[in-house]
């Protein structure tokens, strides 16, 4: 009987000492990324790009793990125009970013391939190098490196299962071999180049050419109207008389960048910047958005709630919820409390002072347009 | 260094062998010679080896005798406010040390910034020559030229970059200077207060003498930022009943009482060599 035991236990042992993982008889789905083609071509090396921060705006430094090349950017450009990066490559980051709009998306929410509808307004894209806590409305990419890649496999979006999938397509095109090649000097074609290129073009959306920054430039033929100015005093002025527009979207940025919550919901059903922390002191708080091309930019808020300034501004007239868990401070004003004190006229002269932030260039630049047309 | 001398002076005394009192002479000379530094204060500065190092100012915010946690929103104020604290920030300029002989000399472009909320709390004084240090001095605020001129002059990573301290109020206003914000419970309903410290007339001069200590290296100077301070000494400061707002204004007698309130914020704690 002992022997038999013995014979069992010894026949079902492979069961308990099997050291195969589970998947190990199924392919692995990033193999194709994980073996780097070997470099079909060499290039010569890229031309750097001189990139200056504008005297308007205050100074920043490039990425030093990317430094910019006009082939780059270049590189960056085609990437963000190219709907091979969705799944059934008809949906590029263009689709979700109009360059007419300051690269925001005039829908309240961005449409993905399938169909599915986001639930947060698309972001407009701009000066991102002055963006020091991080990317989307809840700050879950801390980089722009992250965030170009997120979107390409969201499944509400662009959707590939995996973002080696959107790799193997891109190695697949001659197109993208020679220009990873005059972008990195060889056409390995990775998803770290592929975030450079695309960072770097973003880094180049610089928006500094409004009326406000000709005037602060000291440009001739660039002046104030009354209305703009007494909009302007609105903005940079608290209450009782001013607006305190200033405190969450002043400086060069005209937006702190950072995360607060404004007030609009009494309860939040939406945690923002909390799914990014986790800290319970962050629910309902969201990017600060800048005003520069708020014009163009419109809906408004995370949830593009408010389709027009005029509602922005009834909004933060008295329209604010006090007691909004996490409320910012400084949505609590001198003398008026969460309330402004604005009339009708002045509501109407803030909007045209915004409208001095509006950069028409930036929407038709054609360095950042579709290089396809 | 003298008890190193006197050891080896009796080693020398008790050994016989001849090789070993030759070391042991040249030992004791070259100490007597080149290190010894025991002597009165008149030898101690200059070192006799030139450079410098940075030093650090480093920020511990403290609430009621104990770390600040930054999450807990029901502290209690001498002034009867149950508090907590979303934004602490700091800005400092006319950084000085003091010197053996009692001169201060002032830092030349030394500026920080501090966060405690983001855990910023180290201002690094770099290339400060070496000697004794027996003070140190900095200004919660700015010259009138650098507070109102152009932010945007300042390199990247500059303390007084607005994208890196976000306390520029835009041209105008220039900086704030020292800015807490946070939440209290107003009569039973959850309120928020912010007091921004700024303009020249708000501006504050902390000076700090310890017993001295010899900067030849890296080190940090230790301090506690007592925030239960705002609300307590001389000014008895209560967030529901004084006012739940000041961003100083120019006649504005909620920040006289806040910022007289300041003089005891910090604590020199010690220094780490």
């Amino acid at each position: 009987m002992n022997n038999k035991i013995a014979i069992l236990l010894l026949a079902l042992s492979p069961i308990f000492f099997n050291s195969c993982k589970p998947d190990d008889d199924k392919p692995d789905k990033n193999e194709d990324c994980n073996d780097l083609l070997a470099p079909g071509q060499t290039c010569g090396a890229p031309k750097p790009y001189d990139f200056v921060s504008p005297s308007t705006l205050a100074k920043v430094a490039t990425p030093i793990d990317n430094p910019l090349t006009e082939e780059g950017i270049y590189l960056g450009r085609l990437l963000f125009y190219d709907p091979i990066l969705s799944l059934d490559s008809t949906q590029s980051c263009a689709s979700c970013h109009h360059q007419d709009r300051a690269f925001n998306d005039p829908s309240k929410f961005s449409k993905g391939i399938s169909g599915a509808i986001g639930t947060r307004n698309s972001m407009p894209l701009f000066n991102l190098l002055w963006h020091k806590d991080g990317f989307f409305w809840d700050g879950r990419s801390i980089t722009l490196k992250e965030q170009v890649t997120e979107p390409v496999v969201n499944p509400i979006e662009m959707a590939h299962v995996t973002f080696c999938d959107a790799l193997v397509k891109l190695r697949n095109s001659t197109m993208y071999r020679e220009n990873f090649c005059k972008a990195f000097g060889d056409d390995e074609i990775t998803q770290e180049r592929y975030e450079k290129a695309l960072e770097q073009f973003l880094i180049t959306l610089v928006s500094n050419d409004s009326k406000f920054d000709k005037i602060e430039r000291g440009e001739a033929g660039n002046s104030y109207s009354f209305e703009e100015l007494q909009g302007r005093a609105i903005f940079f002025g608290e209450p009782p008389l001013g607006g305190d527009c200033f405190h969450c979207h002043g400086g060069s940025t005209f937006g702190t960048h950072n995360y607060k919550n404004n007030g609009l919901d009494s309860v939040h059903t939406d945690f923002g910047f909390y799914e990014a922390t986790g800290k319970e002191r962050d629910k309902g708080k969201f990017k600060v958005p800048s005003l520069r091309n708020i014009e163009f930019t419109a809906p408004y808020m995370h949830d593009g709630r408010f389709e027009t300034l005029k509602e922005v501004i009834d909004f933060y007239t008295n329209g604010v919820h006090p007691n909004s868990p996490n409320i910012d401070p400084l949505m609590n004003h001198n003398n008026t409390g969460f309330n402004l004190n604005l009339t009708e006229q002045d509501k109407q002269n803030l909007i045209v002072f915004l409208g001095t932030l509006s950069d028409s260039t930036f929407l038709t630049n054609p360095a950042f347009s579709n290089p396809f047309k | 260094m003298q008890l190193l001398l006197l050891i080896l002076c009796l080693i020398n005394t008790y050994i016989c062998a001849m090789k070993i009192k030759i070391i042991l002479t040249f030992l004791t000379t070259g100490f007597l010679f080149f290190g010894n530094s025991c002597k009165d204060d008149e030898s101690l500065d200059p070192l006799p080896y030139k450079g410098d190092s940075t030093i650090s100012l480093v920020f511990n915010a403290q609430m009621n005798g104990a770390n600040l946690d930054f999450d807990k929103t029901d502290y209690v104020t001498s002034g009867g406010d149950t508090i907590g604290f979303s934004k602490m920030k700091l800005l400092m300029s006319n950084i000085y040390f003091k010197d053996h002989k009692g001169t201060w000399n002032k830092q030349e472009d030394a500026y920080g910034y501090v966060d405690l909320v983001a855990d910023t709390r180290v201002v690094e004084i770099k290339g400060v020559p070496f000697g004794t240090i027996t003070g140190v001095e900095f200004e919660l605020g700015l010259d009138s030229a650098v507070n109102y001129g152009d932010p945007n002059d300042w390199a990247a990573d500059h303390p007084l970059n607005p994208l890196i301290n976000g306390m520029h109020w835009s041209w105008a206003g220039g900086y704030q200077f020292n800015s807490i914000e946070g939440n209290y419970m107003n009569n039973g309903s959850p309120g928020v207060y912010s007091y921004h410290v700024s303009t020249p007339k708000y501006a504050r001069t902390f000076t700090f003498t310890f017993t001295d200590f010899m900067h030849d290296a890296d080190e940090s100077i230790n301090f506690n930022l007592n925030a239960d301070e705002y609300f307590k000494d001389p000014n008895t400061l209560s967030i529901k009943n004084d006012g739940d707002l000041s961003h100083s204004a120019v006649i504005d007698p909620l920040m006289d009482k806040f910022i007289a309130n300041t003089y005891n914020l910090f604590e020199f704690t010690g220094v780490d060599e």
